[in-house]
């Protein structure tokens, strides 16, 4: 059998299947609700303990921050209050010559 | 399709601010044409609701990639056939088929496609529908889906290179190999009395 004898059979064959085709079956109970709620769930971001985490996270950095900021003001103004403890020249020469 | 006083353009926006009602009038409204795509290209061990089901999610979670340049059943028809497509990929293996699985008129047909006969078809139009059922599923995903669409929907090839996303070129290409294969599948179940 030849290829365009097929063709010609299989043409008609698909004529035939289109003409009886089944009908198409109405919308089903509740499907479009449920299509809406999977599509609402789909594009709703999943919030995890991480998501939540990374949410605060800037915030969290900002305050940290803050903090070692103000506690580094402190410990350097306590630095320049104390007096210094390296001997001055006038002083060393003092100790290595009392008799001076 | 054409819902009496259905205002596609307005249903859309309506849907784009998460108006509910809305997504459930446009899902109704788009019902037989997603339908008709599925039952076409409706893999073999997979409900035609839940497939129905998968493309409606996807229009509805893709809106924003949709452009008003174009018609928006294509797009939905695009997006209908793509997954139809990726389905089809998805089955893992292809039947077998013996001639005692086909009913006498399905034999019949079969015979007539694969004879050299020129007496007049078979009455049966619902079993020709049957025989083309199951030699179309001994064909992979992509050939199954171009000879659907071009013999039992009547595309044109512009119109299924739209659909699928292929070249013209490929589209006529994998016609006509899907045709050959088709050709080969048949007479071999017509010959040996399986496949």
């Amino acid at each position: 059998m030849n290829m365009k004898s097929f063709n010609d059979k299989w043409n008609e064959a698909a004529d035939e299947a289109r003409d009886n085709a089944p009908p198409l079956p109405d919308v089903p109970l509740g499907f479009p609700t449920r299509v809406v709620a999977l599509s609402r769930a789909a594009t709703q971001p999943i919030v995890t303990w991480l998501n939540s985490f990374e949410r605060y996270v800037f915030k969290m950095v900002a305050v940290v921050g803050i903090v070692a900021f103000i506690t580094g003001g402190f410990v350097v103004k306590d630095l320049m209050a104390m007096p210094s403890i390296v001997p001055t020249f006038e002083e060393e020469i003092a100790e290595q010559f009392p008799l001076l | 399709m054409a819902n009496e006083g259905f205002d596609l353009g307005e249903c859309l926006a309506r849907v784009r601010e998460q108006d509910d009602s809305a997504a459930r009038t446009l899902v109704k409204h788009l019902w037989p044409l997603v339908i008709k795509i599925v039952r076409s290209h409706l893999p073999r061990r997979t409900g035609e609701e839940d497939l129905a089901q998968d493309i409606f999610v996807k229009i509805f979670t893709r809106l924003d990639q949709y452009e008003a340049r174009k018609p928006f059943e294509h797009w939905v028809s695009r997006v209908a056939v793509t997954t139809c497509l990726d389905a089809l990929r998805a089955e893992k293996r292809r039947p077998e088929w013996r001639m005692a699985d086909l009913g006498e008129q399905e034999a019949e047909w079969l015979e007539y496609v694969t004879g050299d006969t020129t007496d007049e078809a078979p009455v049966d139009g619902l079993a020709a529908r049957e025989v083309l059922t199951k030699l179309l599923q001994m064909l992979s995903a992509d050939d199954r889906m171009v000879i659907s669409l071009l013999d039992l929907e009547l595309k044109s090839v512009a119109e299924i290179a739209e659909l699928t996303g292929w070249g013209t070129s490929k589209v006529k290409v994998k016609a006509f190999r899907a045709r050959k294969k088709l050709k080969a599948f048949a007479e071999q179940l017509a010959a040996d009395g399986k496949l």
